[in-house]
């Protein structure tokens, strides 16, 4: 017997023919030539009708293309809200500061002195004005970080005199609130290299949050030190605490503790 | 969110522990200079 060539096979080759009920049939053929083969001396075709595979893989791909589209529109839907956020946002604060002021001056006496209630009445107004403000910050920021646009401007920050910033601003609310607020820093801190702007908005946050949810009485406590290459801040405090299964949704976009709820604490919840 | 999204931005970490009734711990750590996230970026993008 004389030695036989590897057997070639061809294909598979596609193509589609017209059925008689006038759908297209889609076939399939692989071919594989034993001519040499003087056993054979022919050509052996196989023929399958691969017909539902083809509309499976077209319909998937029209489903595939689909749902891309969806996703574009969905991106951009979520794109063009958080520039009307954004814009809002900024439109809001306009006015408010302008609010503000006046209440400043109607406050410090500049349009004559304040008599009876007025100064009471003027005082909440200027109080809420800055809530509404700081919620409005929120806003702004939430639909920045969205459209990550939220661009740090890093310098060289001295530590111990930013955290003295950080006990300005948060002393007051500790204060009314009569909860003890203790900081303490590691002289060694040196420098970060931290928008501190932003940085110092972060940490206000957590520590506002932690008076919030601290009793009268209680403390909260800020402590600073270098690890390694690194800068911790520590903010613990001894208040309600957030219940364990809400623990892994304090991130979300709005995250309100359901003790908060219980509690009337205030805030838009997307602080933290 | 906020708080979270500033730490991060900066290349840290933030970690809470709580225990209801007990109160709070919020770890923020921040690396002390940018270029020590830059560096993980890279190593991260080479590995």
């Amino acid at each position: 017997m004389t030695a036989l060539s590897t057997p070639r096979t061809h294909g598979p080759f596609q193509c589609r023919y017209r059925h008689r009920d006038l759908s297209w049939r889609y076939l399939e053929a692989i071919g594989m030539s034993l001519l040499d083969d003087p056993a054979v001396e022919g050509i052996i075709v196989n023929v399958r009708d691969v017909t539902e595979r083809v509309q499976l893989a077209e319909s998937l791909k029209a489903g595939e293309e689909r749902l891309a589209s969806q996703v574009a529109e969905l991106q951009e839907l979520h794109r063009v809200k958080n520039d009307f956020v954004a814009m809002i946002s900024h439109e809001l604060r306009t006015p408010l500061t302008s609010i503000l002021g006046q209440l400043e001056l109607l406050g410090d006496g500049d349009y004559g002195d304040l008599v009876g209630d007025q100064v009471k009445a003027v005082a909440a107004m200027d109080r809420n004005s800055h809530r509404l403000l700081v919620l409005i910050e929120d806003l702004l920021t939430v639909a920045r970080i969205e459209s990550a646009r939220l661009q740090l401007r890093r310098t060289a920050t001295d530590i111990v005199p930013f955290v003295e910033g950080l006990r300005a601003s948060c002393a007051p609310p500790a204060e009314a609130r009569s909860v003890a607020l203790h900081i303490h820093v590691e002289p060694t801190v040196g420098r970060a290299d931290i928008d501190a702007l932003q940085m110092e908005r972060a940490l206000v946050n957590l520590l506002t949050n932690a008076v919030k949810f601290t009793p009268p009485e209680g403390r909260v406590e800020l402590g600073v030190r270098p690890v390694g290459d690194s800068v911790v801040f520590t903010v613990s405090d001894n208040g309600i605490g957030i219940p364990l299964d809400e623990q892994d949704q304090l991130f979300k976009r709005f995250f309100r503790s359901s003790l908060a709820t219980d509690l009337a604490v205030q805030g838009s919840g997307s602080a933290w | 969110m906020i708080t979270k999204s500033i730490v991060e931005e900066h290349g840290g970490t933030i970690r809470v522990t709580s225990m209801e009734g007990r109160g709070t711990t919020v770890v923020v750590t921040i690396p002390l200079s940018a270029s020590v996230d830059v560096a993980e970026g890279v190593a991260v993008v080479a590995s």
